[in-house]
């Protein structure tokens, strides 16, 4: 017999919001969280707007030392869970630690860490690689930073699955816990690829606006092209 | 000797986040600074980096264990370099 789930707590650090409160009013009051990239410098780029987290201190979640060990994916990860972990009421206890997991998709992980390790490859050679860049870069490593926050001994890994990530390790998560394989789920979705490679590799793809420069702080957000995408037509199975 | 020591202390003190006062010679990385495996790996890399120099991974390296170990160890690099 299948279990029932609920949802008893959530967080969230967004472009909207440094809570799930302020994130949800913004988004209802229409505001956009888009705007000119300040984390690196955009000029050469076809695209130069992102939605950034504005206000974010990650010290205001991570001890100093541990924070220079994480990509900023882990950063905003950490902080979402330690938020949704409060809120579910678990600062206290009421689980059972082996019984309780995480599960952070994330996109791409750490390519913030990917692209600055990259740099110094080239630059100094293979000795000067960080022997953090795996343990930043890997894309389960929110998940594995909030296991070690919490202190949770139960599933461990991430899903990988492009935009849809955080949503499928939602969804995923919903699943163990009904089918018993954990009692307590933390889930949800990371990402920080808010860099040059990133920012270039999606614009090139035309996945991002560039519309950008109709719009402006105050102005309504960059909006998508309004000529609708044509489906590709149906290719006829390959005989065998 | 004074400038190695220094150095020392203060990339430590970097990469641990901690305070150059608790870097005393006697201190021992991991026992008493608290620093996990990749941490010394980091350390080691960053002193390589501002010495020029390059342990070797079979060598003595492995084993420098305080403070005092790896000034030591630094002066004789140094001085072979």
């Amino acid at each position: 017999m299948s279990r029932r789930v609920v949802i008893t707590g959530m967080g969230a650090v967004t472009p909207l919001g440094l809570s799930v409160q302020e994130s949800w009013e913004s988004l209802l009051a229409g505001k956009s969280g888009a705007g000119t990239i300040t984390q690196f410098d955009p000029s050469s780029f076809t695209v130069q707007i992102a939605c950034e987290l504005p206000g974010f201190k990650v010290e205001e979640f991570i001890d100093k030392r541990d924070a220079r060990k994480m990509d900023p994916c882990t950063h905003y990860g950490m902080a979402a869970s330690q938020m949704a972990w409060k809120d579910a009421g678990f600062e206290d206890g009421g689980y059972d630690a082996d019984r309780a997991g995480v599960l952070i998709g994330s996109g791409v992980g750490g390519i913030q860490t990917f692209e600055a390790q990259h740099t110094v490859l080239m630059e100094k050679g293979p000795r000067r690689v960080s022997p953090f860049f795996i343990p930043m870069m890997i894309a389960d490593m929110p998940s594995g930073a909030v296991s070690i926050e919490l202190g949770l001994k139960g599933p461990n890994f991430a899903t990988v699955s492009a935009c849809a990530s955080g949503a499928h390790a939602i969804g995923v998560a919903f699943q163990m816990v009904r089918r018993g394989d954990a009692d307590v789920m933390v889930a949800g979705g990371a990402e920080a690829a808010i860099c040059p490679i990133a920012v270039g590799g999606f614009a090139n793809m035309k996945a991002i606006s560039s519309r950008w420069r109709r719009s402006s702080a105050s102005g309504p957000p960059p909006t998508r092209s309004t000529s609708p995408r044509r489906p590709r037509e149906a290719r006829a199975p390959r005989g065998r | 000797m004074a400038d190695i020591v220094e150095k020392v202390r203060q990339v430590i003190s970097e990469k641990l986040q901690i305070d150059a006062a608790q870097v005393t010679m006697e201190a021992a990385i991991v026992e008493d600074l608290g620093a996990d495996s990749l941490e010394q790996a980091d350390i080691l890399f960053s002193l390589e980096d501002e010495f020029g120099i390059t342990a070797d991974d079979t060598d003595e390296a492995e084993g420098l264990k305080t403070v005092a170990d790896i000034v030591s160890y630094l002066e004789k690099k140094v001085a072979a370099e």
